[in-house]
């Protein structure tokens, strides 16, 4: 492993040692009217063809030869601005761009100009949570993780869910990031809406493949969600009303030179509220979830500076005698630290928790049961704008986790008589990693780089182990503080892009990516009762190998695109309960795992319409998804759930009039691979259902229309606002969420196949302002 | 799961089911074996039946003619074909802890035999707890008053035990409910567990069960109770793991039964 890791160090001097009279052009790209940063905002020389992107941070480095230059600063949804710099020394020079054409265009962008072309990035889209805001949704209510799933590879988990798949990986191996901070259940209100309050956002990308060595964790991609750091220039009120939520955000500068600001922001479900008012059925029925996001930031000097961010949401179900309660904690502190134009540092304290509990009472005997985990991040990453030709990046980072894997309490007439709780278990996962984009000529670049991750778990904890009936024959105890297990992963990365000419591209990617943590269940859908559980000496790192090709062409004038990728993917030491597993506070949960593998490979197409009154996009996904474990199915492959062959997503808008826009978005895909009944028989009074196989049939397919309007009202001074059509499924297609097979209503001594759909027809209105 | 998407409603009125037509694969017919040795009264019942084609109606076809046999410390037992695909012997004797198994030969010479199970110890049940549940929500019952229901007993202590909770609302048999649980939170306590799934009305009238199991017959309907979707999520659909072998389905059990009646007051 050593060895590798020694030549690519050797690499990377190399390559930082081709130093020229060189100058760096650097700062922060930014927008005017709030002085938000610009984050993956392209920043170019056309000329001499030199393009780089800001950063995480809207922090920009472009080293040039001395002399004098245009340079266009560009970002989605902004007027580019090109500069004339006579640039003889380091300068530095932020920029400010005003957003003046954002009202035709996309939601989705994968790069600026011909950035997508020209980029190492392979499976790599972002973003413009504005635009997203125009895409019709269900309940009216804007959800970024339901957006992407308009792309090509991302499919939902299931009907109206905010849970995703992302190249027929599973929805545990998605790292979802908000500010740095991982998200472990990114999901309110069952699945329905995800946890991340559109008002507070400014960037999303999405990893699907070509997963920079920066990141690490997950096998399957990365959804990297940024909050805004806040208006830093006048405050401002934004916020919505809409059919069961609604939000308000205020932001203002903290001090008049614009030196930082502050972002509050939250969001609340009325649905009980509503519901009450219609029927006094659910007088008794408690059901809302809720968010806050709070961000400050402050500059200390032109070279440092600090954010603060943090998350809390909750969800809280009562309904009759059972209570549900499950809730994110996330808390971010960074420092940003400019030590000259070449050297960007940031170093991050993160702290995420995710806990859940349940509860029953009935005739005065309740019962609890709650579980969670949480972590403590400590990261630091360099940005090394080297040379023209080169940007490096590294770092580390150490992450302590905690796993509470189940405490069950019964409770008396208000009096705690019974307690059992599984042991809790600690792990330290760390990572270092170093990677360098290098411009080999005009038309080649490449990306290659590593990750060394390790995972060590920590006492105190019995290890156990079993035998081949799955019993503990043995068991050795570790005391605290004590690292009793370690394991490593080398998780090397690399892409090039190839131009073939000024229009068109070709792209390859690679990357190995480690899990040490895995989320156990037994849902088919997911639910928060699901465990996230450590690797150990008897569950191994889940390892993906991912190998991606990609075509890309641009139309001349830009406003056309259309690319193909293809990916194969190899998912090793893949986990799952095995049947009839005992998962409720089973202290040898160890026994009741089975170990598998699984390979998913599939081709996207995608065409795009960037601008103009018509815009939007058509994707299809053409992709299986296996998995096989010897003690499932008899060891023959079987399809995972996710393998939907066939995915098409149509989404387009279409401006009316001046301040008039309608959109529309079409899904379509191939019904989940599930496990139908092949007989019957009776046990004690109840017909049970006798299966055969895993996964050999289908769901129907599912399609759906969706439709919006959204007018702009007059703006009066600062006042803006606008009010927003949505329809859900137009045409009212009864698109199956489950099927399950059941005694008949009419005649018991029949069974019969039902159908659940979820949503019907749903309209929603939304008035959204802000001043 | 299914039992959380009584929440649907709540988010959108138009969640509906509909009956659907499905062409679902056949499967060869298999034994089913329903097994119960009730050890506090001696009674063993067995019925044989065949799986059959979902579509098909409930009417399973039956076994008749096979040798089945209890072997318990005391020697070998032959129950008897009583009725059609039933198998009854009564008088027998066994004593907790003590290890009993069965041996079925159907007439086509399969053998089917059972995992030996350790006969658990007998169990009183204490007392029924009635309480008056919050009405309205979706999956409550609105309009009328409801109440709920709790089983309260000593758990014995030094004892692994294993327990089923069983109710007949007005002599009906509410199969529905699995009512299991076991005394891993506190041996040798008094244990209180409520009727999670159903409330009940003025008027009815309650029988109320509590069985003290082996473990295999435990483990049977725990995987009878999640596969079937009933449990807070649906795992993918399997077969109930069994302790029969011979490609039978089904299982043999072995329980102490304590029952009292109550009459739901309003």
């Amino acid at each position: 492993m050593q060895h590798p890791l020694l030549v690519l160090c050797i690499t990377f001097l190399g390559a930082s040692c081709v130093q020229a009279q060189q100058v760096t052009l650097s700062g922060y790209l930014k927008d005017a009217q709030s002085g938000e940063e610009l984050l993956y905002a392209g920043v170019g020389v056309p000329a001499i063809s030199k393009h780089v992107s800001t950063n995480e941070y809207g922090y920009y480095a472009i080293s040039l030869p001395k002399g004098r230059y245009q340079v266009r600063f560009s970002y989605v949804g902004y007027d580019s601005k090109t500069l004339d710099i006579d640039l003889q020394t380091d300068q530095r020079l932020d920029v400010e761009l005003d957003s003046g054409m954002a009202l035709s265009e996309v939601v989705v962008s994968a790069k600026r100009d011909d950035q997508q072309l020209r980029s190492t990035e392979i499976g790599v889209a972002t973003l413009s949570i504005q635009d997203a805001k125009k895409i019709p949704v269900l309940f009216g209510e804007q959800d970024i993780l339901k957006t992407i799933q308009l792309l090509p590879g991302v499919s939902p988990n299931s009907e109206g869910s905010a849970g995703f798949f992302v190249r027929g990986g599973d929805t545990d191996q998605n790292l979802v990031l908000l500010d740095e901070a991982p998200v472990y259940n990114a999901s309110h209100l069952l699945g329905f809406f995800s946890v991340f309050n559109s008002d507070a956002l400014k960037d999303v990308k999405l990893y699907k493949g070509g997963i920079p060595a920066q990141y690490g964790g997950r096998i399957s991609s990365v959804l990297d969600v940024r909050m805004k750091n806040g208006n830093s220039k006048k405050p401002a009120v934004s916020g919505g009303i809409g059919l069961i939520a609604s939000r308000l955000t205020v932001e203002t500068p903290l001090d008049a030179a614009g030196n930082g600001s502050l972002i509050l922001s939250g969001r609340r479900t009325y649905a009980d509220l509503v519901l009450k008012a219609f029927s006094n059925d659910f007088d008794q029925t408690t059901l809302y979830f809720y968010d806050f996001n709070a961000k400050a930031n402050c500059h200390f000097g032109e070279k440092d500076r600090i954010f603060l961010s943090g998350y809390f949401g909750r969800d809280v179900f009562n309904l009759n005698r059972i209570g549900l309660d499950w809730g994110n904690t996330t808390a971010t502190v960074r420092w940003n630290h400019v030590f000259n134009e070449q050297l960007f540092s940031n170093t991050s304290f993160i702290y995420s928790d995710f806990d859940y509990g349940f509860g029953v009472d009935n005739a005065g005997a309740g019962i609890n049961l709650s579980s969670g985990i949480f972590d403590y991040n400590l990261k630091q990453d360099f940005n090394w704008y080297t040379n023209p030709k080169n940007s490096m990046q590294f770092g580390w980072n150490a992450v302590y986790h905690q796993f509470k894997p189940g405490k069950f309490t019964a409770e008396e007439n208000g009096e705690n008589n019974q307690t059992i709780e599984l042991p809790q278990q600690q792990a330290l996962e760390t990572g270092i990693y170093l990677d360098n984009e290098q411009k080999l000529s005009n038309n080649l670049m490449i990306y290659y780089g590593a990750r060394l991750s390790t995972f060590s778990n920590i006492g105190p904890f019995e290890v156990k182990t079993y035998n081949s009936m799955d019993q503990p024959e043995g068991s050795t105890n570790y005391g605290d503080g004590v690292f009793y297990h370690t394991t490593a992963g080398f998780e090397p990365r690399a892409s090039a892009s190839y131009m073939l000419n000024d229009h068109s591209s070709l792209k390859a990617g690679y990357n190995r990516m480690y899990q040490y943590l895995h989320l156990l269940s037994n849902s088919t859908s997911g639910t928060p009762t699901d465990i996230w559980y450590p690797s150990t000496p008897l569950v191994k790192p889940e390892i993906g190998n991912q190998y991606s090709l990609g075509y890309f062409y641009q139309w001349p004038d830009n406003q056309w695109e259309f690319s193909v990728e293809t990916y194969y993917k190899s998912l090793n030491n893949q986990v799952e309960y095995e049947d009839g597993a005992e998962t409720f506070l089973n202290p040898n949960l160890e026994a009741e795992l089975v170990f598998g593998k699984g390979r998913a490979y599939g081709a996207e197409f995608m065409v795009k319409k960037n601008s103009g009154k018509l815009s939007g996009w058509v994707s299809y996904t053409l992709s299986t998804s296996e998995r096989q474990f010897d003690a499932i199915n008899g060891g023959q492959w079987f399809s995972a759930r996710q393998d939907r062959t066939h995915d098409i997503a149509v989404v387009a808008t279409y401006q009316l009039a001046p301040r008039l826009s309608a959109s529309a978005a079409w899904v379509y895909y191939t019904g989940d691979a599930v496990t139908f009944p092949t007989g019957k028989y009776e046990v004690d009074g109840e017909i049970i259902t006798l299966n055969s196989g895993r996964n050999g049939d289908r769901m129907p397919d599912y399609h759906r229309l969706d439709l919006g309007l959204t007018w702009n009202f007059k703006s009066k001074k600062s006042w803006n606002s606008n009010l927003n059509l949505s329809i859900y499924n137009v045409y009212n297609r009864k698109n199956a969420f489950s099927i399950t097979f059941e005694e008949s209503a009419t005649n018991p001594n029949q069974t019969e196949a039902i159908k659940t759909s979820l949503f019907g027809i749903v309209p929603s209105l939304t008035w959204n302002f802000s001043f | 799961m299914k039992q959380l998407l009584f929440l649907l409603p709540i988010f959108c009125l138009c969640a509906c089911e509909e009956v659907i037509e499905l062409e679902l694969d056949s499967s060869e017919q298999r034994v089913v074996v329903e097994a119960n040795l009730d050890a506090g009264t001696g009674v063993c019942a067995v019925w044989l039946r065949k799986s059959g084609d979902f579509y098909q109606t409930n009417d399973f076809e039956t076994v008749n003619g096979a040798i089945i046999q209890l072997q318990t410390s005391n020697g070998t037992l032959d129950i008897p074909l009583y009725s059609d695909g039933f198998y009854y012997l009564e008088n027998i004797s066994v004593q907790p802890a003590e290890v009993v198994s069965l041996r079925i030969e159907l007439p086509d010479g399969q053998l089917i035999t059972s995992d030996p199970a350790i006969t658990p110890y007998p169990v009183t049940l204490d007392s029924l707890i009635l309480e008056k549940a919050l009405s309205g929500g979706p999956g409550g019952n609105s309009g009328t008053e409801q109440y709920s229901l709790a089983f309260r007993w000593q758990d014995r202590a030094g004892s692994a035990d294993n327990y089923r909770l069983k109710v007949f609302r007005n002599s009906r048999y509410e199969s529905e409910i699995y009512g299991l649980t076991d005394d891993r939170l506190g041996d040798g306590e008094q244990i209180t567990r409520p009727i999670i799934r159903n409330t009940y009305a003025p008027g009815d009238t309650l029988l109320c069960q509590l069985l003290s199991t082996d473990r295999a017959y435990y483990n049977y309907f725990t995987d009878v109770a999640n596969s079937d979707g009933r449990a807070l999520s649906s795992p993918t659909p399997y077969n109930p793991r069994t302790m029969l072998s011979g490609n039978a389905l089904g299982y043999f059990g072995v329980w102490y039964m304590a029952e009292k009646v109550i009459v739901v007051g309003p």
